[in-house]
């Protein structure tokens, strides 16, 4: 039987699986060791994004910063690292909800009327909704010094939004002071979130809609539809005095130089007659004979030209009738 | 011989592992974040000042017990108040605050968790509050200054409810300084540091807001 010397007896397999199990109780320290280093690797290599910082704790206490990149540490829990993401830009939103954000952003129909309805400083309630925007500028503080730094950046902005809010009027936060408020709440916000050491910056504050309440709504476009139509009877009125009174004021002056001129020239004239009276005055004075008479034949010569008939009648006549048939028809004529 | 000195290695290294779970496991030594303080008691006695350091802290193993607290900057929401103003005015009050422990084995003591440390909150930054607004117009806890009024007078046209025409003499911002003037009185003995509270919301109550609007319409109508 030729194939019995090629099979091995059962002592031999035994042999051949001690020979192994030796090699393996051999190598099995390395094994181990190799298992150690595998376990160790993984919780010694790890990697920081380029939008992140690594806050690396030994033991909890806080050692130090890390940088984008790939980096070692002390595995088994001796030393954390917790990445934060400090470029990153988050935001909050007050009385809506983005639902799905895209071209054409989709926001929760639902309302948030708890964070958003506020009194303004005339006591009417107005409908806010706002956004903030803020990134990480510490990280350290970030995660040490506040617990809920979301709920804090949440509460702060209510609390500043209100305040602010409160001490505008209704027409003005609806209007001319959204940028203001925008501005004024931005500023506040820090100062308090750095009071309180959150390691948060704002970036922004932006009012969106600001609306009054659903159930005034109405009365309001009423009252802005009112307001408009106050404006155009206004302007209209303009109008109408713009195209009036400046023609008027025009007429008026135009009469009152006239006028003037008038009185002017009246003055002269008579000032002048009164110096000729005066001249006149004086030669009469020298010589009152001559200038009576001179009077009284210049006073004829200015009246006889006038007179229409002229009767010549001879002083010592005592009645004219027998030589005139006065008022007949066809009579003297000259 | 190699193999020998690999295994003496190996062996030490593997004992060294063990000790050092031990110790965690029995709790000899503990890990304080730099979230957390620590009050350390013996049976129930506190042993020593509260450690507020984080790091590696050494405690005799199954007779000292360590009570871990928080350290950092903590929120309180307060309820919605239904509070009457000095002018018989309805309003809802919302506050909020922020507040830490300063000293965790009086706090461990007085309050014991940061449950019971809130139920106290609540009763001490509530009171105040009340205080502060019943002693106001409603006008002092909405706005800051008489800016708007001054504006009205040199002829703005805004829709001014009557109530609103009172001027202020307070302003919310001394409003909430009282509070938390008055408050932070009352938090050292719980072992807690009033940080900030602060009026979050003040609206009208519920019918109060329906009659306003309604109102509010007739105003601008009219």
């Amino acid at each position: 039987m030729e194939w019995k010397d090629n099979v091995p007896t059962p002592d031999d397999i035994i042999d051949v699986g001690k020979k192994k199990m030796g090699d393996f109780l051999r190598w099995l320290p390395w094994i181990t060791l190799g298992l150690f280093v595998l376990i160790g690797l993984k919780g010694v290599i790890y990697s920081i994004g380029p939008d992140e910082v690594g806050v690396i704790q030994r033991f909890g206490k806080y050692i130090g910063l890390s940088s984008p990149g790939l980096h070692a540490k002390i595995p088994f829990g001796i030393e954390k690292v917790t990445p934060i993401k400090v470029e990153k830009i988050f935001k909050e939103e007050f009385g809506v909800r983005t639902v799905r954000p895209g071209v054409r952003t989709e926001y929760s129909s639902a309302q948030y009327l708890e964070e958003s309805l506020m009194l303004t400083g005339d006591l009417n309630i107005l409908d806010v909704r706002w956004i903030v925007q803020f990134k990480i500028k510490d990280p350290v503080k970030l995660l040490f010094a506040v617990r809920d730094p979301q709920d804090a950046i949440r509460d702060v902005s209510e609390v500043v939004m209100r305040r602010l809010v409160g001490d505008y009027t209704v027409d003005e936060v609806l209007t001319t002071k959204r940028e203001e408020v925008d501005h004024l709440s931005q500023q506040e916000m820090q100062k308090i979130l750095d009071f309180y050491q959150t390691g948060v910056q704002i970036v922004t504050v932006k009012l969106l809609d600001v609306n009054p309440p659903e159930k005034v709504k109405p009365a309001f476009n009423e009252v802005n539809e009112a307001k408009q139509e106050k404006e155009k009877m206004i302007n209209q009125a303009w109008e109408a005095y713009n195209k009036v009174i400046p023609k008027a004021k025009g007429e008026a002056e135009k009469t009152i130089r006239e006028a003037e001129g008038y009185a002017l020239d009246k003055i002269n004239r008579a000032k002048g007659e009164a110096e000729r009276f005066l001249a006149t005055l004086a030669e009469y004075k020298k010589a009152p004979q001559i200038t009576q008479k001179r009077l009284y034949l210049e006073t004829l010569m200015d009246a006889l030209p006038r007179a229409k008939e002229k009767y010549i009648i001879d002083p010592k006549q005592s009645s004219i009738l027998p030589l005139l048939n006065l008022g007949e028809k066809g009579g003297v004529k000259q | 011989m190699k193999e020998g000195m690999l295994g003496t290695i190996l062996g030490i290294f593997v004992v060294l592992v063990i000790l050092v779970i031990a110790a965690f496991g029995s709790g000899a030594l503990f890990i304080i974040d730099e979230t957390k303080q620590v009050v350390i008691t013996q049976f129930g006695k506190p042993v020593g000042q509260p450690i507020i350091s984080a790091g590696l802290h050494f405690r005799t193993p199954f007779v000292q017990q360590a009570h871990y607290f928080e350290k950092r900057i903590l929120n309180w929401d307060g309820d919605p108040n239904q509070i009457p103003t000095k002018d018989k005015k309805y309003i809802w009050v919302d506050t909020t605050a922020r507040w830490k422990i300063i000293d965790a084995l009086k706090f461990l003591q007085s309050v014991g968790n940061e449950i019971g440390a809130q139920s106290r909150l609540d009763d001490i930054i509530n009171s105040a509050t009340r205080d502060a607004v019943t002693n106001h117009l409603l006008v002092d806890a909405v706005r800051d200054s008489n800016r708007i009024l001054e504006s009205k007078e040199l002829g703005e046209d805004a829709i001014f409810a009557d109530e609103a025409l009172e001027r202020i003499e307070v302003g919310r911002q001394q409003l909430t300084r009282a509070i938390l003037e008055k408050t932070k009185v009352l938090a050292p003995q719980y072992g807690i540091e009033i940080v900030d509270v602060r009026i979050k919301r003040v609206n009208y109550v519920e019918d109060v807001r329906n009659k306003k609007c309604w109102r509010l319409s007739m105003v601008l109508k009219s």
